[in-house]
């Protein structure tokens, strides 16, 4: 199966072993991803909170290059995800904003690329059964919470691929690679987005919240699909020493995959007894 | 409701509707005057806390035409989008477009309550202007300059950059077709 791909500006800086692992995992799983060529950013939070009409024609311009390639997209990270979804919409319904972005980018607007979260991908493409059969070292005792955040399940959409207040795709995601997933009520709540260097006491706050539940949910690892979440919950909090990882860092772990140390030292919370425990 | 408190009502979210309608096709239709208050959006919000007025507040003062207080409100601002009263309003309002919209009118009227928040934003924005994907080193290093952090985070900084997290060039996409967005999205 074969999807355009939509990596955007954090999996090639700051979320880089995202990108790394999503490229490797999906190969894996037999998902060949083509990397849209010449995307651009997709605006985050910026471009909808100050320029709503920019926002639509920034992400826009990545449907139209996708369109191009005649391959639904998959998008890593949820805010991207997001924004390429609303962009998808509102092109949808609004011919006079479809007719200005065809004018900039000259490509005309069809509509038949399916914007889709690379987790919704995982899940129901290539689906548990058949990633149950490649599982080469089950994570036995590995305790982990999934955490969606925001994004990825609101606000729900016609398509939504999971449930938007209970979601379990990752969590079935995590059984199958042989983790103990354990039960939180907080897999939907914010980690605060883009307040981590204008407002960084509130994301301190709402991280340590989030930190503090997943470890009385008896949780040693935070397992995320978003490279935003994956940051604020990283570098917001404040030494309580909870390793927070990629969905597809834990596929690639399962799968056996060599490249993994590569893609653990680049955390800023060590990972180093998680791989003792895998070794041993 | 006497006819005159429904005319005032009325009148008042109308114009304050014209204001933020200047733009041609800026806002989709938001029906704030459904708001019931029920304050669900409120009770979900995770930054409810430290905002000025809450979301349903937000509401009932652009029902009452309060323009000088709702555009001048933390709340605005301290809005993430995380689209959780979106999701949950009975009256199906989408109070994070609302949000977005009302910043938006902010910034044309040189307000906010919280310019690092909006200068964020902007030097977000100048970054994908000037290279097509956002560069983050220089996002962060402008940033905490005006903002005169310079040093907060800065360990943190360094250990991300060591750990090549943050690159030193920027990468370039499309720039020509993101530069002619900005210019005529002005």
């Amino acid at each position: 199966m074969r999807f355009s791909y939509y990596p955007g500006c954090s999996l090639h800086s700051t979320g880089k072993e995202y990108g790394e692992s999503t490229e490797a995992t999906c190969q894996a799983l037999g998902i060949e991803l083509v990397e849209i060529p010449d995307w651009n950013c997709c605006g985050a939070s910026a471009a909808h909170s100050l320029n709503h009409e920019l926002a639509i024609q920034l992400s826009g311009r990545n449907l139209l290059l996708a369109q191009s390639l005649g391959l639904d997209v998959a998008v890593p990270c949820s805010a991207c995800y997001h924004n390429l979804k609303q962009a998808d919409e509102e092109l949808k319904a609004d011919a006079d904003k479809r007719q200005e972005l065809e004018q900039v980018v000259g490509i005309q607007f069809t509509g038949d690329v399916h914007v889709r979260h690379l987790l919704d991908v995982v899940y129901h493409e290539v689906e548990v059964d058949n990633i149950r059969k490649i599982v080469k070292k089950p994570l036995q005792g590995l305790k982990v919470v999934p955490y969606y955040g925001c994004l990825i399940t609101r606000p729900p959409h016609k398509d939504s691929f999971d449930s938007v207040e209970q979601p379990q795709s990752m969590d079935r995601l995590l059984e199958v690679c042989g983790c103990e997933v354990r039960k939180w009520s907080y897999k939907t709540d914010c980690c605060g987005g883009s307040l981590s260097l204008s407002k960084t006491q509130i994301v301190v706050d709402l991280v340590t919240k989030l930190i503090n539940m997943a470890k009385q949910a008896g949780a040693e690892y935070i397992i995320t699909a978003c490279p935003m979440c994956q940051a604020n919950l990283e570098m917001r909090q404040n030494g309580a020493n909870m390793p927070v990882l990629y969905f597809t860092e834990v596929l690639g772990l399962a799968l056996g995959m060599k490249e993994i140390s590569k893609w653990f030292d680049k955390h800023l919370v060590s990972t180093v007894e998680l791989l003792e425990k895998i070794k041993s | 409701m006497s006819v005159f408190v429904q005319q005032y009502y009325l009148t008042s979210v109308s114009l304050f509707y014209t204001l933020y309608s200047m733009e041609k096709g800026f806002v989709k239709y938001i029906e704030v005057n459904k708001c019931l208050q029920c304050l669900k959006c409120t009770a979900g919000c995770p930054i409810a806390l430290w905002m000025d007025y809450k979301p349903n507040q937000i509401n009932r003062l652009i029902q009452m035409g309060d323009k000088e207080r709702v555009l001048r409100s933390s709340t605005i601002w301290l809005c993430v989008g995380c689209q959780t009263c979106v999701t949950r309003c009975p009256m199906k309002i989408d109070i994070s477009h609302l949000m977005d919209t009302l910043r938006q009118i902010a910034v044309q009227e040189k307000v906010s309550k919280e310019p690092n928040i909006t200068m964020f934003h902007q030097l977000f924005l100048d970054s994908v202007k000037r290279w097509g994907r956002v560069h983050e080193l220089e996002l962060i290093g402008l940033y905490k300059l005006k903002s005169r952090q310079l040093f907060a985070d800065m360990q943190l900084g360094q250990q991300m950059f060591l750990k090549g997290k943050l690159k030193i060039l920027p990468e370039m996409a499309g720039q020509k077709d993101v530069q002619q967005m900005f210019k005529g999205c002005k």
